[in-house]
């Protein structure tokens, strides 16, 4: 394609605006191609069930139950649950027993020590055994430690049972953390089998993951690419670079403002989203004075946070509460939070009713990467001294980070949450008294109740109402401090056909995509 | 040392003068920052986020509103102290070390140089990553990680010069008559090292400035909010130099003046002091 | 020459110890620590202790220095706790990565450095000179970083043109290969050339002054063979100083310039591993860099006495 037609496309694209990498709709796949990406850091290994690392690494190599669909149809902030390994499922009445129906004729990947053998119940029953197994790297576990039991009625059927109704399952077996691996002792550091649309071929660390179409999918037809590379491109300005040259098809995740002078050019298509990723200060609840209500009530009602959102995306961005807006239905408008719009006069008025008339100082940690980090720590800093707040805050590594986080070592920490589609791990796994996600020492029967009941809630509209109630105490009680998310945008070239980002699982929607070239 | 005229020292090196006139003026920016800056460097402006050059910012502001001119003043003054009191205390400890073993010898200086051979093969940012990590990300500890970066190879000059001079006549001469290890080190070697450390410390604080620059490339640097040329430089102005120029421009354009000043007038000082070059000026 | 030798590879032997007991103890006064980095957000930390006992980092601080040191005696690095792979394999990885762009940085700085100071001091104070000196304070005036987001920045936009993306060996491509090490390297050599520049300059000046520079003036030998016949040579001590003290820097400080060109050598690898307190991994690349740098010096030890026929090793 000349550089004038693409130019012409992108135009036309951009001119519909929310869906132009859809591209047009009637469009036959082609075959074949390799698509380059970027990610910023190195797996550490490809194991799903044990830590965070190897999330962007996985999700096309490995498939679960269930999974979100994906494809330019989908709306960023909706998530739909459709079947994956599991060709249909049944929830008993009393929402205790869960019973999934596999797909037949699945094949693993054909390496050893698997060699390309179908999928059966069994594997599934030991990857749920993995996953809720209670070692010290398996972080998830608070995501499925409702299952009580999970066994292999037959060869093509698995029965979960649970310990209680639990509103989230479907959602959390979506994730990459409850993908389903082959019953084998694997070397998850240097290999990864799963059933996926695509096979890890070979990997550099620090440079790139290759990966091959899986031949024996089940899916017909796909995936459609041959190939897939991730690039690791530590340094931002290399992303955007590489981009622009071609030497990366597709980039997701980039703030709005640092993505305007690409999009000005006309040469890629794109299209913008919100993160879910909720940028936020953990207070500590047992240390004074954050120990006082009151006083984290002052903290939250003196923050600017359409401010912080806006510069965090360089010129565009939202404000969360507990619940991120992106999460669509979920999340209450931030305006009809208690203690989130500003109120300078009144914040200084409850630090004096607090017994801090001349405020106070007050440390706050946080990690280097990524940066947005920094930018809500300096724009707080700024903020609170107008109510004679001083914070002082370092950044650290992330290995100190992890320390200070399982020792509780911190009075305000700037941290991350964990990425889902379903409101309960922004809630009951950070609120909840006896969550282990629980690192502020945060503890109040009424939370604790409310949090209970909405994941026990199988009536999505009562559900949405205890979730709704149980974000606005939180407010109240000024935990943890949310500020906002930049407004994201992902780029591709035109000739990237199908793409559409997925803010859990982020390279799942790979599968979809072809290349018109 | 031999006495030089001001005047004749301007003709011979107009570009060593030049750099002379233009730190002074580097200098007295920095240290009239808080006089100088229109604007609270730490103010935000959220209605100005990332503003052109012009109206009430004269030089822009960056993405949260601050001035970029009064933070370029105040981060200069930053940049420089941690690179001026870095050098310093290197300077001094390795002028110390550095006397000491050259002039005494034996197992001390075996000892001395075999821990400058071990830090010299640790490379410089390997070392300040570990020594900010064990040290815990403060302004202060940015100084001492640049101070352990230009220790070994300042001791190391030190000592060789020493080592010559130990040799000659009036350091002898002066032994000879009865002056203490203390009073020859001071009265008469250490002077004869001035002119070798003064050019070296010079050479190592334009160094030092960069090294700042990379730490702060790094997130290892001065730590926000407070403003140096290092952390101005480094994510922001880099991810949004085609949008927002200014927020790279001053620190970037005032960190390579001060730099190729330093190393001006370095060279500069270096052709006057250097007793072997003597001869060729005269 | 041997006793002298002898005595080098001691005094080597002996400062590649310090290099692993300091590296050994620094990595472990790091606060944090490998289980820690490992577990990569909350969970229960019930097992810490058996984690810590696992990689035997229970045992007495010198016990574990005794065994580790030990192994790599023998050539046996260790295994990484991050990657699980022998620490030696992952460095040899990282190795070419780094040695080709030191190498090529040096090559570079002495093309540029050797004519030009050379000119510089054959006309000391006039316009080559000022010019000489403007181009090497330029080169060491712009951080590296900056330099590098520059050329990538409208390298894309201009061009459409980036350095391809992940180390390409010579044998697979040299072309693109050259095209991804050009840019990097110009940089590195840039800045190397910049400090060899002012050397070479006054290190001829210096030996200019010579009186058998001078005896060979007086003879009515031609002003270019004195230079490069004489003085030259004599030059030629500190630069290979120089050259061998930068090495080091070369070897692994490239860091930045390796992240932004997405080439993963030594650098990086030293940076990894402290960040995620892989103690083996550390001590290893310390240890072996500082094994590349002693080399190094060596070698430049050696060549003096072959440039200089007056220095005789005692």
């Amino acid at each position: 394609m000349s550089r004038l037609v693409m130019v012409v496309l992108a135009v036309v694209l951009a001119a519909g605006m929310l869906a132009p990498a859809a591209g047009a709709p009637a469009a036959t796949p082609k075959r074949g191609g390799t698509l380059n990406a970027t990610f910023s850091s190195d797996p550490a290994h490809f194991d799903p069930h044990r830590g965070t690392t190897a999330q962007n690494f996985v999700p096309l190599v490995y498939n679960g139950l269930v999974r979100f669909k994906t494809g330019t149809q989908v709306r960023v902030d909706e998530f739909v649950i459709e079947p994956d390994l599991a060709q249909r499922w049944e929830v008993s009445r009393d929402g205790l027993v869960y019973t999934f129906y596999l797909r037949r004729g699945v094949r693993f990947h054909d390496k050893p020590p698997v060699n390309g053998r179908e999928l059966t119940s069994e594997d599934v029953v030991w990857s749920i055994q993995r996953m809720l197994e209670e070692t010290p790297e398996n972080i998830k576990r608070d995501l499925f430690s409702v299952i009580r039991s999970a066994q292999a009625v037959d060869r093509y059927t698995v029965r979960l049972t649970l310990s209680e109704p639990f509103a989230p399952l479907l959602d959390n077996l979506a994730t990459v953390f409850a993908s389903i691996v082959p019953k084998a002792e694997i070397d998850y550091k240097q290999v990864a089998i799963g059933t996926g649309p695509f096979m890890l071929d070979s990997f550099t660390r620090g440079s790139r993951y290759v990966y091959k179409a899986h031949p024996g999918y089940f899916e017909r037809g796909q995936p459609y690419l041959d190939e897939i590379v991730i690039h690791i491109l530590r340094d931002f300005a290399t992303r955007a670079a590489a981009l622009r040259a071609g030497r990366i098809d597709v980039v997701d995740l980039l703030p709005y403002g640092q993505a305007l002078p690409i999009i000005r050019e006309g040469t890629l298509a794109w299209e913008r989203y919100q993160g879910i990723f909720s940028v936020h200060l953990r207070l500590n609840a047992s240390r004074p004075p954050l120990d006082n209500e009151k006083v984290r009530q002052a903290l939250s009602l003196a923050l600017n946070r359409q401010a912080i959102a806006i510069a965090l995306g360089g010129g565009e961005g939202v404000v969360n509460g507990p619940v991120p807006t992106g999460l669509g239905k979920w999340a209450l408008d931030w305006r009809k939070l208690p203690y989130f719009t500003r109120d300078v006069n009144k914040a200084r008025q409850m630090l004096r009713e607090a017994g801090f008339p001349n405020g106070f100082t007050i440390e706050g940690v946080g990690g280097a990467s990524p940066d947005n980090r920094r930018v809500i720590m300096e724009a707080i800093k700024a903020q609170w001294a107008q109510i004679g707040v001083t914070f002082n805050f370092r950044l650290v590594d992330t290995a100190s980070v992890q320390r200070i986080r399982f020792q509780k070592d911190f009075t305000i920490l700037a941290d991350n949450f964990t990425l889902s589609s379903d409101p309960d791990s922004y809630l009951f796994l950070e609120y909840h008294s006896k969550s282990s996600g629980n690192v502020g020492n945060y503890a109040d029967p009424e939370v604790d109740r409310l949090l209970e009941a909405q994941r026990r809630e199988l009536d999505p509209a009562r559900r949405l109402a205890l979730v709704h109630q149980a974000q606005a105490l939180i407010a109240q009680k000024g935990w943890i401090i949310t500020t906002g998310d930049p407004i994201y945008v992902s780029l591709a070239w035109p000739y990237v056909r199908g793409f559409r980002h997925n803010n859990i699982n982020q390279y799942l929607p790979l599968k979809n995509v072809w290349l018109d070239k | 040392m031999r006495r030089w005229h001001i005047g004749r020292w301007i003709r011979r090196h107009p570009a060593g003068a030049a750099s002379a006139a233009v730190l002074a003026l580097v200098l007295l920016a920095a240290a009239g920052a808080d006089a100088l800056s229109p604007h609270d460097p730490y103010a935000q402006d959220y209605d100005a986020l990332m503003r052109a050059p012009g109206g009430p910012y004269l030089l822009g502001t960056d993405y949260l509103g601050r001035d970029i001119l009064s933070r370029t003043l105040h981060g200069g003054r930053t940049s420089l102290l941690i690179s001026g009191v870095a050098i310093a205390a290197g300077t001094v400890t390795g002028t110390v070390i550095g006397l000491l073993s050259g002039f005494y010898g034996g197992w001390l200086d075996g000892v001395v140089q075999r821990v400058v051979d071990v830090v010299q093969a640790l490379p410089s940012i390997i070392l300040a990553l570990a020594l900010m990590a064990i040290l815990g990300p403060r302004t202060e500890n940015v100084v001492a990680a640049i101070a352990a970066i230009v220790v070994p190879g300042l001791a190391r000059i030190v000592r060789s010069t020493v080592l010559q001079l130990r040799e000659r006549q009036f350091v002898e001469a002066a032994q000879a008559l009865g002056a203490s290890d203390g009073r020859v080190l001071r009265q008469h070697i250490l002077p004869n090292t001035l002119a070798p450390i003064i050019v070296v410390a010079t050479n190592a604080l334009s160094g030092a400035i960069l090294i700042e620059a990379s730490l702060g490339f790094l997130g290892l640097g001065a730590q926000p909010p407070t403003p140096s040329w290092g952390n101005m430089l480094s994510e922001e102005a880099r991810r949004y130099f085609e949008q927002a120029p200014w927020m790279a421009l001053p620190p970037g354009l005032a960190l390579s003046l001060t730099v190729l000043a330093v190393n001006f007038l370095g060279d500069a000082l270096r052709d006057t002091l250097d007793p072997r070059l003597r001869r060729t000026a005269a | 020459m041997r006793p002298f030798l002898v005595r080098r590879l001691i005094l080597g032997g002996a400062a590649l110890l310090g290099l692993s007991l300091l590296a050994f103890g620094l990595i472990r006064v790091i606060p944090g620590d490998t289980v820690m980095a490992q577990l990569a957000e909350s969970g229960n930390v019930s097992d810490l202790a058996a984690a810590r006992a696992a990689l035997g980092l229970d045992r007495p601080f010198a016990v574990q220095y005794a065994t580790w040191l030990g192994a790599a005696l023998r050539g046996d690095l260790g295994t990484s706790f991050w990657s699980k792979r022998p620490v030696i394999e992952d460095l040899l990885a990282a190795l070419p990565v780094s040695v080709e762009l030191a190498l090529l940085a040096m090559l570079l700085a002495m093309a540029v450095a050797l004519p030009l100071g050379a000119a510089a001091a054959a006309r000391r104070g006039g316009t080559t000179d000022l010019l000489a000196r403007l181009l090497s304070f330029g080169g060491l005036s712009v951080p590296h970083f900056w330099i590098a987001t520059l050329v990538l920045l409208y390298g894309s936009i201009w061009f459409r043109w980036v350095p391809p993306l992940g180390y390409v060996s010579p044998r697979e491509s040299l072309g693109q290969n050259l095209e991804q090490f050009a840019i990097p390297a110009a940089i590195l050599g840039l800045h190397l050339s910049a400090r060899s520049l002012r050397l070479v300059r006054s290190s001829l000046l210096e030996a200019l002054q010579e009186d058998y520079i001078r005896t060979a003036w007086a003879k009515g030998l031609r002003g270019t063979r004195v230079m490069w016949g004489h003085a030259f040579r004599n030059a030629l001590i500190p630069i290979l100083t120089l050259l061998g003290g930068q090495f080091t820097y070369l070897l692994s400080g490239s860091v930045i310039l390796e992240d932004i060109f997405s080439l993963s050598g030594v650098g990086r690898y030293i940076v990894e591993a402290v960040t995620h307190r892989d103690y083996p991994a550390v001590q290893g690349a310390i240890l072996f860099t500082g094994l590349v740098v002693i080399g190094v010096n060596l070698v430049v030890d050696l060549a003096y006495a072959w440039i200089d026929p007056r220095i005789r090793y005692q």
